[in-house]
């Protein structure tokens, strides 16, 4: 059959774009910055197999310092990933779980909506890019920037390596990993190494007053339920464990009333401290995260509820799911790590 | 809109698509479009500027044909005496005259006006101050439109090479448009020739790959020049130049040095993306560069750096000067006066002078370009004086003149002789000129430079350094081989994988070593303000 006659030419250009797209992406994700594990995090959530994880949990530091997907794995079977940004405010959530459902198709997504009871709503560019930046091009990372970027702003967001190009001068180790195209070894789970008693500044009162959340935050939050609920996302909302004051705890109040407005459900973990045994003296890392111990209380009773509440299948027989078990195994080091560096406190 | 912008990689690209999916007799309009829509991205009143500019030269240089036409016919009457001719020819010469003087008035009043008035304004005051006069000077707020300097002598070559019959005006007002306000030379030139440039958009546009990857290629050189080794530069000289007052006379040295580079790699870099983008639609622009920098004299360079203009003044200042009554009778006079040779070199300096002169006023309204073209003046009219001199002296002590050690001399001195010129174009003002060339002299002291390691606080880093180095390496080593060869064929001889490489190297070397993103001023091309 005869080709036609710009045929080879046209071949030859496609290959080249198609070679240079591939070059481009991987030099962009080397390029991008993404801080202490951040990076590791979500390239690795991408690098998962399509629709393999079961729950995801979405958030700010409030939620990966404290969940181990690992933990989980090895005591009920579940498989689990945090899907976590540092700083996350509340608004950027949404974007997150809409670039985790291109993905995977979990069974539950875990949300964590704690940063929603903060004063600052503050949405600068480090914030913004730390999600957006780390992103795959498509409708999710699209849509926030239009929706959260100013548009003189927007092309470097749209390709990182317009900002970041000039970090060629300190690529480590770390930024060359994502050319590996690995998966996250901790399954999005960050270990803190650090035990700093927080008791004395924890509120030991109780209210049920509310207080309102910012404007700001509340807006947020009300888009983030309504398109939970328009797009029948199975959720649940938590809080996670943290030195909270009157006034965050009148706020946490009226976060449940609205999660309940949208007829989901509001764990707030701050009122189960007994059951957890959570120690304010041994399981924080600062005032606000906890420390690998604390974090494994955290993860026992909150896999105990999941697998109680929910219809989440127990997963601990499959060959598959062997890189959780490695997950365990690296949780467990950390382990060895903190009470060795902490050895005079005695720990369990 | 500039060229190292995504904007306008995303506009040339919708422009080549469109240009090659449009039937061959319509492409030109694609272009016109293109140049309309470029120009109107930079205000829509700069529009109105070049659209006086091109119905005002269009109209004379038809008004001008037309008198051409009448003065034939004329001619072709029969029984006409000699005497009769010629008065019909100085008749109809002088109508062509009137002509071309209106439209000079028109273009380079427009030019003059916008581009010059606060400073006439400015320094008129001064001098009426120094007569103890007081007064004010008028200062109006004008923007200098795009590439006025440029489109402005390119319809001054026009008219006056319609003046003298080179070739007929052009009859297509919008075909006239586009030979004015072609996109890719708009900004910064070449300051193209109607006969050259003006058949190429009708002529050769049909697709060719080859041409258009020739095209692509010599665009990411130009890009290369200017956002890896221009910009990075940049930041080390205005490290020195604006601090004039603290810096050093090794660091002046040094970043004289640098800013001879840097504006060579910007303009050049410049020329090369619009002779590039140019070259994807067929269009062949003039060579405006021809490596300068390997030049042995000063005449040499100036016939090797920014071309265009130089043959531009060369054919419509400089000839009309030295033919001009003036020069003949000062001609006359000094050879009198000073003997035949002497006579000769001072008369021929006077053209020279007003050239130098004109091209330091065409670069800005400042009396710093105008310093600095008075120099290159003196530099042009001595090597005239001194040239038989030294081919003498070399001969008396037999010094092997094509010999490389001597070309390098040669090399070097101009080189050097250029960089004093640089030092008024980059400082602040003539006084900071002498200021910082005094400091160059008296302020001399290299081994507490290096203790101090001042490279290190002009704005880059090691890192950076590392990557300026090679990259003024690498423009040394092609410029080299073009001496001689066409680099664009050498790499098209090679097997595709390692032309691949060398393409894909070059495109990433862009974007990884560039100088750009937020924070990064893309306007900031050297030639743009003149």
């Amino acid at each position: 059959m005869k080709m036609p006659k710009h045929a080879g030419m046209m071949i030859r250009i496609l290959l080249f774009f198609v070679i240079f797209l591939l070059l481009f992406q991987n030099v962009s994700r080397v390029l991008v910055f993404g801080e202490k594990g951040l990076k590791m995090r979500i390239r690795g959530f991408y690098e998962e197999p399509a629709n393999s994880i079961d729950v995801v949990f979405l958030g700010p530091s409030s939620i990966y310092p404290y969940f181990i997907p690992g933990l989980a794995y090895q005591e009920y079977g579940l498989v689990s990933y945090n899907f976590g940004i540092p700083a996350m405010k509340i608004s950027m959530i949404k974007y997150s779980l809409m670039e985790v459902e291109k993905l995977q198709n979990p069974d539950l997504f875990v949300i964590d909506i704690r940063t929603a009871v903060s004063e600052n709503t503050e949405l600068n560019e480090v914030r913004k890019r730390r999600l957006i930046d780390n992103m795959e091009l498509g409708e999710a990372k699209l849509e926030v920037i239009h929706d959260l970027v100013d548009t003189e702003d927007r092309i470097s967001y749209y390709l990182g390596i317009i900002k970041y190009h000039t970090r060629w001068k300190e690529i480590s180790k770390t930024d060359l990993q994502v050319l590996l195209r690995k998966t996250d070894p901790k399954k999005g789970f960050q270990a803190r190494l650090k035990i700093k008693p927080c008791e004395e500044y924890v509120w030991t009162g109780t209210t049920q007053e509310r207080e309102a959340l910012t404007e700001e935050n509340e807006k947020s939050l009300r888009e983030l339920l309504a398109y939970c609920k328009e797009n029948n996302i199975n959720a649940l909302f938590t809080a996670s464990p943290w030195c909270m004051t009157e006034q965050t705890v009148k706020r946490q109040n009226s976060l449940k009333d609205i999660v309940a407005e949208y007829g989901y459900t509001m764990l707030d973990t701050n009122d189960y401290y007994e059951e957890m045994d959570w120690d304010f003296n041994t399981d924080m890392d600062d005032k606000k995260h906890a420390n690998v111990l604390g974090a494994a209380k955290y993860t026992t009773f909150l896999s105990d509820y999941l697998m109680k509440h929910y219809d989440l299948e127990d997963k601990s027989d499959d060959a598959k799911y062997e890189e959780w078990n490695q997950a365990y195994n690296l949780y467990l080091k950390n382990c060895a790590k903190i009470k060795k560096k902490y050895k005079n406190l005695k720990l369990e | 809109m500039q060229f190292n912008t995504i904007e306008f990689a995303v506009f040339f690209l919708c422009v080549l698509i469109i240009f090659y999916i449009m039937p061959k007799k319509f492409r030109w309009i694609v272009l016109l479009i293109a140049s309309g829509i470029f120009y109107l991205l930079a205000g829509i009143n700069f529009l109105a500027y070049l659209g006086i500019t091109i119905l005002s030269t269009f109209a004379f240089g038809l008004g001008i044909d037309h008198i051409h036409k009448v003065q034939k016919v004329n001619l072709k009457q029969d029984g006409l005496t000699r005497d009769e001719k010629k008065h019909i020819k100085a008749r109809y010469k002088r109508n062509r005259q009137y002509l071309v003087a209106l439209n000079l008035l028109v273009n380079l009043g427009l030019l003059f006006f916008i581009k010059y008035f606060n400073f006439l304004s400015s320094n008129f005051s001064r001098l009426l101050s120094f007569a103890k006069v007081d007064s004010t000077p008028l200062l109006l707020e004008l923007v200098l439109p795009l590439g006025i300097s440029f489109y402005t002598f390119q319809t001054i070559g026009y008219i006056v090479d319609v003046y003298r019959g080179k070739y007929a005006a052009e009859r297509n007002i919008f075909k006239f448009a586009l030979f004015v306000s072609f996109f890719p030379q708009i900004i910064q030139g070449p300051i193209g020739r109607f006969d050259k440039l003006s058949p190429q958009f009708f002529e050769n546009n049909e697709f060719d790959y080859k041409r258009i990857c020739y095209g692509l290629q010599l665009f990411l050189w130009g890009l290369f020049k200017k956002l890896v080794i221009a910009d990075r530069i940049n930041i080390a000289v205005n490290q020195v130049y604006d601090n004039w007052k603290t810096s050093d006379g090794v660091s002046f040295i040094i970043a004289t040095a640098l800013y001879s580079i840097q504006i060579y790699a910007d303009f050049s870099g410049c020329m090369d993306m619009a002779g590039g983008v140019a070259e994807t639609f067929g269009v062949q622009l003039d060579k405006n560069f021809d490596h300068p920098y390997f030049s042995k004299t000063m005449p040499e360079f100036w016939r090797r750096w920014h071309m265009t203009l130089g043959t531009w003044f060369k054919d419509y200042l400089f000839y009309p000067v030295s033919t001009s009554k003036f020069s003949q009778k000062l001609n006359k006079k000094s050879r009198k006066r000073f003997g035949n040779n002497a006579g000769r070199l001072i008369a021929g300096c006077f053209p020279i002078f007003v050239v130098w002169l004109s091209t330091g006023f065409w670069h800005g309204a400042e009396l710093k370009y105008i310093a600095w073209g008075l120099f290159h003046g003196i530099l042009i009219m001595s090597s005239l004086i001194f040239t038989p001199v030294n081919n003498a002296i070399s001969d008396k002590l037999h010094i092997p003149r094509e010999k490389l050690p001597f070309r390098m001399f040669q090399m070097i001195r101009t080189f050097i002789l250029c960089c004093i010129g640089r030092v008024f174009f980059r400082s602040p003002s003539v006084s900071v000129s002498f200021t910082i060339l005094k400091k160059v002299i008296t302020d001399v002291n290299f081994s507490a430079f290096m203790k101090r390691l001042t490279y290190l606080n002009m704005g880059l880093d090691e890192k950076d350094w590392c990557v300026a180095a090679v990259s003024i390496l690498l423009l040394w080593a092609v410029s080299l081989i073009q001496e001689k060869y066409k680099v664009r064929d050498l790499i098209a001889k090679r097997f595709i994988v390692v032309r691949w490489i060398v393409f894909y190297a070059a495109v990433f070397a862009v974007i990884v070593f560039g100088i750009y993103g937020p924070g990064y001023d893309a306007s900031t091309f050297i030639y743009n303000q003149f």
